[in-house]
């Protein structure tokens, strides 16, 4: 059965020394960044801070030296995102690109997309989004209708995307569209690479439920592609973003969400908590720490070249759960205000977790389709 | 050796341990004829030194044995004894043969070298051949006793009908007295149960699970087999979730626990395999229906056990609450560190 394959994996010693310099850089930069700010988490957009980061090579690290990359083992990058996710730095302008799209052109862009995008990436000067969820296709990604026709040069694109995080600050994405028909439900879709600057596309953001702007609907009418748009071969879309989306759910992104609630709430308690207080803080932290361990299980398996994707599955939906818990439980364990502006830094960040934990859940996978994959795994389906 | 160790385990398991034989043994004592198949595999005296006539393995080493041994719900205290043989050794006593217990609250006196007190809710008290114990003194001794001192046996058996006997001493004579080793702290005992019923808990979970999984294949109703709904599946993920958490932190106190028990990812793995004990049980006895109650179905030797064994050793509320205090005494500036370095208790 998957579950054992949790075997302990510790982060190696050489992976471990970068960290002390990611806390000396967090230290350096974002000293004076606010907790309402932190508490965005991989949300939280500064292309500036991307910038740095990339300066320092801490972008696209497991990408090949010859893009710019540093050849880092999994591990190496692993230790430098969970530094940066713990701290609440804004990561979101790169994200993208450095957990997936950097990955997805390695392994199926031809030699001049490698050559134009990788090094780009990894500077931290050229972010990505990803076009995958449509306004009939969410959770049924294999219904979706967004289609490109062949042309003389290239293709041409009509259709819509929606949820499209960050599409409204991003050079590119990366999207999954149908090329052609096929007897199959997982056929005939592909992968295309999307300078959202052509004409014939428009990117209206979304406001969530709290007035922030993350996520877009993009809308495509004739915009016309060159032949060396599409990403890996023609009809094998489904397989790609399927590897794509294994990346997505068992990285440390999936559990540190409300990291930054911890911290104020941990304060607001103080250093004598009541008894409920301590037993709730201490499972929380029970749960941070393993899912922590499993996370780094799903890695050194993906490191080995197995297959983990029920592991991971299982990773971030209890991951999820847990980031959803935190503010549920910290509302409980003092009695105060949550605010949405004034009040105290421990009401304000309640306030905006609480109001972002929704998302938790439906990004990446919504419960429902991890536990599907799970009762899969187990032999149910 | 984990390969050794797990192969052999799992054969001895597989040859001996039935249905019957586990629910014979609620109603009766240490069956010795069971007892000896693991101990002349070397499987209780794994972790005791080379020195001392065992095979000076990890605790790592040893995690997937007693998994299993949870697994199979062995009505034996074999989990008990790897501990209390690796206690000995290391301590520099030499390991007895048969089944050594030891009680985690109690301590005995000990006057003129002669040892007085009360031990309860002792796994196997009454029957075990040795039983290991600290005194009460500032700063206490490892004592070890032989079966034979014991002067009055109070019968206890916990929710799964596992003996956890009441032992009282009065001026017994014990076979060695030791001062603690300077890398055992004073709670050895309760944490050393604790990281075993974590490991028989993980497996437990894996074995309700597993019976879950087969009956909901099997089950036809309204014309399919229930496995097939997804309200049913997606129960059944919740389970293999918990399972994956008790595994994971088992995995990872097992791991960490080399000369010295690893303090924090005890409490982790005891908290964690604990909560899964109890949404395993709940959402594996729906599941099953009716049929998962009666007690001719095996369901009840594995849930009855987790019920028990989450209480031991420190329950979820014990143990988070130890947790919770020192990471609120360290303060925020601290806590993400000590997530990664698994150090919050000291």
């Amino acid at each position: 059965m998957f579950v054992e394959q949790f075997r302990y994996s510790p982060i190696p010693s050489d992976a471990q020394s970068i960290r002390s310099e990611v806390r000396d850089f967090i230290k350096e930069n974002l000293s004076h960044f606010p907790m309402q700010k932190r508490a965005d988490s991989w949300m939280g957009f500064d292309s500036e801070f991307s910038q740095k980061l990339g300066q320092r090579g801490w972008i696209g690290m497991a990408l090949p030296k010859q893009y710019g990359g540093s050849d880092s083992g999994a591990f190496t990058r692993y230790v430098v995102i969970e530094e940066l996710l713990a701290a609440g730095a804004p990561v979101s302008a790169h994200w993208f690109s450095d957990r997936q799209s950097g990955f997805q052109i390695l392994q199926y862009g031809q030699q001049s997309q490698k050559d134009a995008f990788l090094p780009a990436i990894c500077r931290g000067e050229c972010f990505f989004c990803i076009g995958m969820s449509e306004p009939g296709s969410g959770s049924d990604l294999a219904s979706i209708k967004t289609r490109a026709e062949k042309t003389a040069n290239g293709w041409v694109v009509n259709g819509q995307k929606v949820w499209t995080t960050n599409a409204h600050r991003s050079h590119y994405m990366i999207a999954l569209v149908r090329t052609g028909s096929s007897e199959s439900r997982h056929g005939g879709m592909s992968q295309f690479i999307i300078d959202l600057t052509l004409p014939g596309i428009t990117i209206r953001p979304i406001k969530d439920l709290t007035g922030s702007e993350h996520f877009n609907e993009v809308f495509f009418d004739n915009v016309e592609l060159t032949e060396d748009a599409l990403l890996g071969d023609e009809g094998n879309g489904w397989n790609q973003v399927t590897g794509e989306l294994a990346m997505e759910r068992s990285g440390p992104e999936r559990f540190l969400s409300s990291m930054t609630l911890m911290y104020t709430l941990i304060d607001a308690i103080g250093p004598t908590p009541d008894a409920f207080q301590a037993r709730e803080v201490g499972r929380i932290s029970a749960r941070l720490m393993t899912l922590r361990q499993m996370s780094l299980s799903v890695t050194q398996l993906l490191e080995n070249g197995d297959n983990p994707s029920v592991a991971a599955s299982c990773v971030k939906d209890l991951g999820s759960v847990l980031e959803q818990d935190i503010p549920e439980i910290a509302q409980q364990l003092c009695d105060m205000l949550p605010t949405s502006s004034g009040g105290g830094e421990h009401a304000l960040v309640l306030s905006h977790l609480m109001q972002q934990a929704p998302s938790f859940s439906l990004r990446g996978g919504t419960r429902e389709i991890l536990r599907g994959i799970i009762a899969r795994g187990l032999g149910l389906r | 050796m984990r390969e050794l160790f797990d192969r052999t385990v799992l054969q001895i398991l597989n040859d001996h341990i039935s249905t019957e034989a586990v629910l014979a043994a609620e109603t009766s004592d240490i069956s010795t004829a069971l007892w000896q198949v693991f101990e002349d595999n070397g499987v209780t005296m794994a972790l005791a030194s080379e020195e001392h006539g065992g095979s000076g393995a990890r605790w790592f080493d040893i995690c997937g044995g007693i998994i299993a041994c949870g697994n199979y719900s062995v009505p034996l205290p074999v989990a008990e004894t790897v501990f209390a043989n690796w206690l000995l050794s290391k301590s520099g006593i030499q390991p007895p043969e048969g089944p050594v217990v030891f009680a985690e609250s109690d301590r005995l006196t000990i006057d003129s070298g002669k040892v007085s007190g009360r031990l309860s809710d002792v796994p196997w008290g009454g029957s075990a051949g040795h039983i290991v114990a600290l005194t009460n003194d500032a700063t206490p001794a490892l004592v070890l006793l032989s079966g034979g001192e014991v002067q009055s046996i109070e019968k206890t058996r916990n929710t799964a009908a596992e003996p956890r006997d009441m032992l009282t001493f009065d001026n017994a004579c014990p076979i060695a007295v030791v001062p603690l080793s300077s890398s055992v702290t004073t709670d050895v005992l309760r944490m050393g149960g604790a990281l075993i019923r974590s490991a028989q808990m993980a497996g437990s979970v894996e074995r309700v699970l597993q019976m879950a999984v087969d009956y909901a294949n099997e089950r036809v109703q309204f014309g399919k087999p229930i496995g097939k709904f997804q309200a049913v599946q997606h129960q059944m993920a919740l389970v293999a979730e918990q399972a994956s958490l008790a595994r994971s932190a088992t995995e990872t106190a097992f791991s960490l626990s080399e000369q010295a028990l690893d303090v924090t990812s005890i409490a982790v793995a005891k908290i964690c395999a604990s909560e899964a004990a109890t949404a395993a049980a709940n959402i594996t006895h729906g599941v099953h229906g009716a049929i998962g109650f009666t007690h001719e179905y095996p369901l009840h030797i594995a849930t009855r056990r987790l019920w028990s064994w989450r209480s031991e050793f420190g329950s979820v509320t014990y143990w988070s609450t130890l947790l919770g205090q020192q990471v609120c005494r360290q303060g925020s500036q601290d806590y993400w560190a000590s997530i990664v370095n698994g150090d919050t208790i000291r």
